[in-house]
């Protein structure tokens, strides 16, 4: 009786464990679309999502097709139904998830991003850590047909791009799992990358570049290149920067660049008479990776003077970006919020529910710390013989 | 079978009509110089060394005069102690006894007037000379392997331990066939309850033929329904001497080169001989790429059928990007595949095995040629799926003495992937290792010191220590865990 007993015990394990797991699906690879990259647009008129997803290619045996990827368009009322769409004009479903980029058109970032964001957040297939984009003033659709070259995926290319971020700040790495971290977050206001298409000598290429600010989810203004280096600086995510010195602006007899070494800026907050200070401590260390002429730059006395100027470069370049932030988008999107919350919960508890105004208010005190660490592999600059 | 008489032809009769229709029995009778002693000798034609017949047996007994005519003392006793120049002559009374002597190479020697019959040792067959085992070929260590005489094969293994403590006890196993078996092992350091649970074991056997030491593993063997083994089998001496000094027991079976060893757990399936020969780092790696081989043996196809159809999330994107794109236009699902190419493999294996070497070489290129590249190109195989194979294939013979276990643990973890995915994976690995886990070989836990108590235990598990620090053997199954010989030993064989 035990056995008959320990046998069915077994059975209901058995059944119980197979039959209460969780997803479940057996899916054969090659039945699949595999997506690569999402674009997201709105039609104004019919108030419906329009859908552009580039889907891989699978590589013929024995042809020379060369074409790796392709667009598919589709609409829907909402987005997880233009998602499903994509079956009525593709033939398979598609598999989200090995999809990298998500480009969203500026309409709907301006309208808001949580309509976007939680398709991503909730769906099972779809991954957090998909590149989040913001077309800058072009549709997705478009950005995705004429970006792509021939021999590449183009959402992949997108993504290398994003990946190589320390080494270019022009944009942000964050992902959007990030994005709705910073965005859940009190204090700080999320930021995204801005794609464009540029024509540059009759053929077309993509650009990653600048920001978008928000504020909560939605969009409010742009920041370009430079002043997304700057903010980067101060938000301590600029670490392998390349500052390059024009002499012109610089006034020094010659071209310069230097390479970040490290990069420290600490915010110091201050409470005094009832007025909301703030210190930005930028300390770097740089080397020299280029000069461009003879003239010597590197003796200490001259480094001392080279390293004035950027230290006055950089702070010109800070108090425009805080300055352009404060007044013109009014969005904490460098964190003085969680920065009082973090050291003076007194303080913040005071200001918090009118935040928004007192944020404009924010006195911004930027000091700059340079130091030329090293000259790379020659301390000369190259000398014509007389 | 009728009592022997004191009458020489009744006698020769009553043999030659036992061996009626057999034409290898040979028999000569012959008197000595004065014709005072009539005898009768018996052999197998083949099983003798003629030379020591004619030399030892028949020539001193033909010149051998009697002086004293009334000699009245036993002429059986005589022959055996005076005239035959013999080193192993025996008295036997039954006629049957004195037959199996004679059917296993011996003379026997009746002689008129007396009903004892002489058994005189003449074995003298061509055996096989001592070479390195195909089976277990190494690239350091000795190179000689068992043959199929016990007498030599037990002479290899007492050259390499020579002690009195070195115990040969043997037994006849096998109602018709009666095949000699000896237990060999090392007293003091075998664990008696093992030794006698083994002779238990081999008194139980109940068999009209042994003809190889197969037919024994499968009598004594623990767990006779798992595919992996309880009872360890080499063609080394090397091995054998190894495995007796760590306090297990031989088994040597006459007519097979394979001894036996018990017990046997887990982990001797990744200790290889040549492990004790070469320097322990080098061994030490060794061990840990068998142990990956287990791994990739019994796992790669699972693995691969449940990324590819379930969890196609978890593998990288340019990879899955490859495995997309190769399994374009293949009719069969993966699944279906893995079996297709899990069968071609083990039955080009099987092929291969038995064949001549030229012939084997035609199954080696159909196999590679045609199943390898034809059927990936005309896409009724994937690649992926013919590197998954391979490395399996490859893996596995990186223990070869787990083939059988590989395989079937291999097929039953791919069903339960296709059905489950990595899920389905992960629950064959829990039941696997509870199997593992379950069993006993001669009453020692299968899978002994595969968890760790103490640091003595690591010394020759997955790394193989250096010989200065293996001071201890495994306690279980072997009496005397001190491996260095100070006093106890010595001080058993005073005593003894």
């Amino acid at each position: 009786m035990s056995k008959i007993k320990r046998f069915c015990f077994l059975i209901l394990i058995i059944t119980f464990t197979i039959t209460s797991t969780g997803c479940w699906n057996y899916r054969e690879i090659n039945n699949l679309n595999i997506a690569a990259g999402i674009g997201l647009d709105k039609d104004p008129k019919e108030n419906k999502y329009i859908l552009s997803t580039e889907i891989l290619v699978p590589k013929a045996k024995n042809t020379a097709v060369v074409e790796k990827s392709r667009d598919v368009k589709s609409k829907g009322d909402t987005i997880f139904k233009a998602m499903r769409n994509t079956i009525s004009g593709n033939g398979k479903m598609i598999y989200w998830s090995h999809c990298k980029v998500m480009v969203v058109s500026e309409g709907i970032a301006k309208e808001g991003l949580i309509q976007v964001l939680d398709v991503v957040d909730r769906n099972p297939e779809m991954r957090p850590d998909i590149s989040l984009l913001i077309a800058d003033g072009q549709p997705p659709e478009k950005i995705f047909k004429e970006g792509k070259s021939i021999d590449d995926v183009t959402s992949y290319k997108f993504r290398d791009a994003v990946d190589n971020q320390d080494k270019l700040p022009d944009y942000t790495k964050a992902d959007t799992w990030d994005f709705i971290d910073q965005l859940m977050k009190e204090g700080v206001e999320p930021v995204a990358s801005l794609i464009r298409i540029v024509y540059k000598e009759n053929r077309m290429d993509f650009k990653i570049g600048g920001l978008a600010v928000f504020k909560r989810d939605k969009m409010v203004g742009k920041l370009n290149e430079n002043e997304t280096e700057s903010f980067l600086f101060v938000i301590n995510e600029a670490k392998d920067a390349v500052i390059a010195l024009d002499k012109k602006a610089s006034g020094l007899p010659v071209n310069l660049s230097f390479e970040v070494v490290k990069s420290k800026c600490k915010m110091v907050p201050s409470y005094t008479s009832e007025k909301l200070a703030m210190g930005i401590n930028l300390d770097m260390d740089v080397s020299m990776t280029e000069v461009e002429g003879s003239a010597d730059v590197i003796k200490p006395d001259k480094r001392k003077q080279v390293e004035k100027i950027l230290e006055e470069y950089m702070k010109k370049r800070i108090v425009n970006v805080i300055g352009k932030v404060q007044h013109e988008y009014n969005s904490d999107i460098f964190g003085f919020g969680k920065t009082y919350r973090n050291n003076m919960p007194s303080v913040w508890k005071s200001v918090k529910g009118n935040w928004n105004e007192e944020f404009k208010n924010v006195a911004t005190e930027v000091t700059v710390k340079v130091n030329i660490t090293k000259t790379v592999l020659t301390s000369e600059s190259i000398k014509p013989g007389e | 079978m009728n009592k022997l008489t004191t009458v020489l032809n009744d006698n020769i009769k009553q043999i030659k009509d036992l061996f009626s229709n057999d034409n290898t029995l040979i028999s000569k009778a012959f008197t000595n110089k004065n014709s005072t002693m009539t005898v009768c000798i018996f052999y197998i034609d083949g099983m003798c060394d003629v030379e020591i017949i004619n030399e030892n047996i028949v020539l001193p007994i033909v010149d051998y005069k009697e002086e004293d005519n009334n000699y009245d003392g036993n002429k059986l006793q005589l022959l055996m102690e005076k005239v035959l120049y013999c080193g192993e002559v025996s008295k036997v009374q039954d006629l049957e006894g004195a037959l199996n002597h004679l059917l296993y190479g011996d003379t026997i020697l009746l002689l008129d007037g007396y009903d004892e019959i002489l058994v005189i040792n003449s074995k003298g067959w061509k055996t096989r000379a001592i070479e390195e085992p195909l089976s277990e070929t190494v690239v350091r260590g000795p190179r000689e392997g068992f043959t199929e005489s016990i007498v030599i094969n037990l002479s290899l293994i007492r050259r390499k331990i020579r002690t009195t403590n070195l115990k040969f006890k043997f037994k006849q196993i096998g109602t018709r066939t009666k095949t000699r078996v000896c237990m060999c092992y090392m007293e003091g350091i075998v664990n008696e309850q093992i030794l006698q649970e083994v002779e238990k074991r081999l008194d139980e056997i109940n068999i009209d033929g042994i003809l190889d030491s197969g037919y024994l593993e499968d009598f004594i063997r623990d767990e006779p329904f798992t595919p992996f083994n309880t009872v360890g089998s080499t063609e080394r001496p090397d091995t054998i001497a190894g495995k007796l000094l760590e306090g297990r027991i031989a088994i040597v079976c006459d007519g097979s080169p394979v001894v036996l060893t018990v017990p046997f757990i887990f982990i001797e399936y990744f200790q290889v001989n040549e492990d004790y020969f070469n320097t322990f780092i080098f061994s030490s790696i060794n061990r840990i790429l068998r142990a990956i081989g287990f791994l990739l043996a019994t796992s790669v196809p699972a693995v691969y059928v449940a990324l590819t159809t379930y969890h196609q999330e978890m593998i990288p994107t340019p990879l899955l990007v490859g495995i997309y794109e190769a399994r374009q236009g293949v009719p069969f699902p993966t699944v279906i595949e893995a079996f297709i190419m899990l069968l071609i493999f083990e039955v080009l294996r099987e092929a291969g095995l038995r064949l001549p070497k030229f012939i084997g070489q035609a199954v080696s290129i159909v196999g590679a040629l045609v199943l390898g590249d034809a059927a990936v190109n005309a896409s009724i195989i994937s690649a992926p799926m013919v590197i998954v194979t391979a490395s399996t294939g490859i893996a596995s013979f990186l223990i070869p003495q787990m083939l059988g276990g590989l395989l079937v643990t291999r097929v039953i973890f791919l069903i339960l992937a296709s059905f489950l995915g990595l899920y389905g994976y992960i629950f064959g690995i829990i039941g696997l290792f509870i199997h593992l886990m379950s069993m006993k070989s001669f009453g020692v836990p299968y899978m002994l010191n595969t968890t760790i108590n103490e640091m003595k235990d690591l010394q020759d598990m997955t790394v193989r220590a250096p010989w200065w620090y293996m001071n201890y053997r495994v306690d279980i199954i072997s009496k005397n865990p001190m491996r260095k010989m100070k006093e106890s030993l010595f001080r058993r064989r005073d005593r003894t």
